[in-house]
């Protein structure tokens, strides 16, 4: 059973069993992770799903477009690891993965 | 009949309802949830069945809002298919089209609206199509075809999203618009004719100031009369010239409506075991220092939240910024804020490149952003116009430095 793990600014833990062909950001609205909104439910419009992800884990994912570059930009708390949960998107080979959360999507 | 009773009744399937079952829980109301939605299907999201449901890159499965197993684990009562008759406030309690009565200690009125249906001759033929429901949109999406001609009723959002998607696999496009511009409910002249520009770029026939009369079935398709007299055949038709507040239920009960039912900064009703999100609701906002109805996710989200936290005991004020997205062709518009009582706009960049900011300023500070494939502009206006934003016409049009630092 692959794992996917959401570590929230206060270092709280919940971990989610991985279902492929879903995003990091629906698993977590599906399993009422706290800290993840996805206001836009993927249409990269709101960047209300911003986490962190190790750049260890970079390649099991899609490279950064230049649209969710330009979102993530302008995002509170953004650094060097940020990306769009609703872009990252989970399949059968995607191995356990941790990512950590901004305290505020807002 | 035991005299208090915990549960909280949902009515309505969209986003607000689905967000407002899972945030009670989230937020720890111990007592029952119930969602009672009139579509037979789990809520889902509508913004993707004009764009990405059209073109299958969204599946079914993908457009729920929260799946089958959360409202399980969440201990949700979902009821499909089922639509709700009349509130009996007094005994706290609704009745269902099934004849059964259930009680409530609150209740969420999520109703959303229903498409402005057209009303003329032909009207009823079944090449007329809405597009609110996932029906709705399978309709659609077996009706356009390649080479067949669709006829878009009305400039708006959704009549330019299907209009694009129509035009992506190849089918041939003519929108009516009554008036003299698209989108001129949300958009200044400038942005009406770059979406007018836009569309008809990409083979669009956009016909404006024009009315249509009649509808009538001829050998292999249909035809509209218009009002300057020109005929236009056609294969199907989407009809979107907006939506009326599913406010029936509400008036009804004698809860107070205007353009939507009434709702205070918690989203309470005029009742204090009700209350009213989503599109349906006509809330105070702050910043525009108004009344304002709003059709969107965002809305229905946060308000959600705000009734869920008022009924677990821990009221917050609701007081989000209005936002919107579209997109059609290689356009994402992301609108910050309402532009409705603006006195001037400044364009920032250049409009041919399809990359720009337009911002609405009334009496020198910024009130709205439309932001064409401009997301950096957008995120930064949506976090500082409702602080407040003063910056001079000059800088909010000179490109060569951010105008928000």
């Amino acid at each position: 059973m692959t794992v996917i793990k959401y570590v929230d600014a206060d270092n709280n833990v919940t971990e989610v069993e991985a279902e492929s062909g879903e995003s990091i950001m629906s698993l977590a609205v599906n399993n009422m992770v706290d800290g993840i909104v996805g206001e836009c439910g993927g249409a990269q419009a709101c960047a209300t799903c911003h986490c962190y992800l190790d750049k260890k884990y970079a390649s099991h994912f899609s490279e950064i477009s230049e649209m969710e570059e330009a979102m993530l930009e302008s995002a509170p708390q953004q650094n060097a690891r940020s990306r769009l949960s609703c872009q990252l998107m989970l399949n059968d080979d995607t191995p356990d993965i941790e990512v950590s959360l901004p305290s505020s999507q807002y | 009949m035991e005299k208090y009773i915990n549960s909280v009744v949902i009515v309505g399937g969209g986003h607000a309802a689905a967000e407002a079952a899972i945030a009670l829980r989230i937020q720890g109301w111990e007592g029952g949830i119930k969602l009672i939605s009139d579509e037979d299907v789990l809520p889902y999201q509508r913004p993707p069945l004009s764009k990405g449901y059209f073109h299958k890159t969204v599946t079914s499965a993908q457009l729920l809002i929260k799946k089958q197993a959360l409202y399980e684990k969440a201990n949700v009562d979902v009821m499909l298919g089922l639509s709700v008759v009349a509130i009996d406030r007094l005994s706290q309690a609704i009745t269902v089209s099934s004849g059964a009565i259930i009680r409530y200690s609150h209740l969420i009125i999520a109703t959303g609206a229903q498409a402005r249906i057209l009303n003329i001759p032909g009207a009823e033929l079944p090449c007329v199509s809405y597009l609110r429901t996932l029906n709705d949109a399978n309709n659609i999406i077996t009706s356009i075809k390649k080479n067949s001609h669709l006829l878009v009723i009305g400039a708006g959002y959704i009549g330019l999203e299907i209009a694009a998607s129509a035009r992506k696999i190849g089918a041939r496009v003519t929108i009516l618009e009554s008036v003299e511009r698209v989108l001129s409910r949300v958009t200044n002249e400038q942005m009406s004719r770059f979406y007018q520009d836009l569309h008809k770029d990409n083979g669009v026939d956009l016909k404006l100031n024009i009315g249509i009369e009649e509808i009538h079935a001829i050998k292999d398709g249909y035809v509209a009369m218009l009002n300057d007299g020109s005929n236009v055949n056609f294969d199907h038709t989407v009809v979107g010239i907006g939506v009326i507040p599913n406010t029936g239920l509400a008036e009804a009960a004698g809860l107070e409506c205007d353009n939507g039912i009434v709702v205070n900064e918690y989203t309470l009703t005029s009742d204090p075991t009700i209350y009213a999100i989503g599109d349906v609701s006509n809330h105070p906002n702050e910043f525009y220092a108004r009344n304002i109805r709003l059709e969107s996710v965002p809305n229905a989200m946060e308000q959600a939240k705000v009734a869920a936290a008022s009924i677990c005991g821990k009221p917050k004020i609701y007081n989000s910024f209005p936002w919107f997205w579209s997109d059609q062709y290689d356009v994402k518009l992301q609108t910050a804020g309402l532009s409705q009582g603006y006195d001037e706009t400044v364009v920032r960049g250049d409009m041919a490149d399809k990359k720009f900011a337009l911002f609405y300023l009334k009496e020198g500070k910024v009130i709205a952003v439309d932001a064409i494939n401009s997301p950096k502009d957008f995120m930064k206006a949506k976090a500082l116009i409702p602080q407040g934003l003063a910056v001079s016409k000059g800088k909010l049009a000179d490109t060569t430095k951010n105008w928000f630092e």
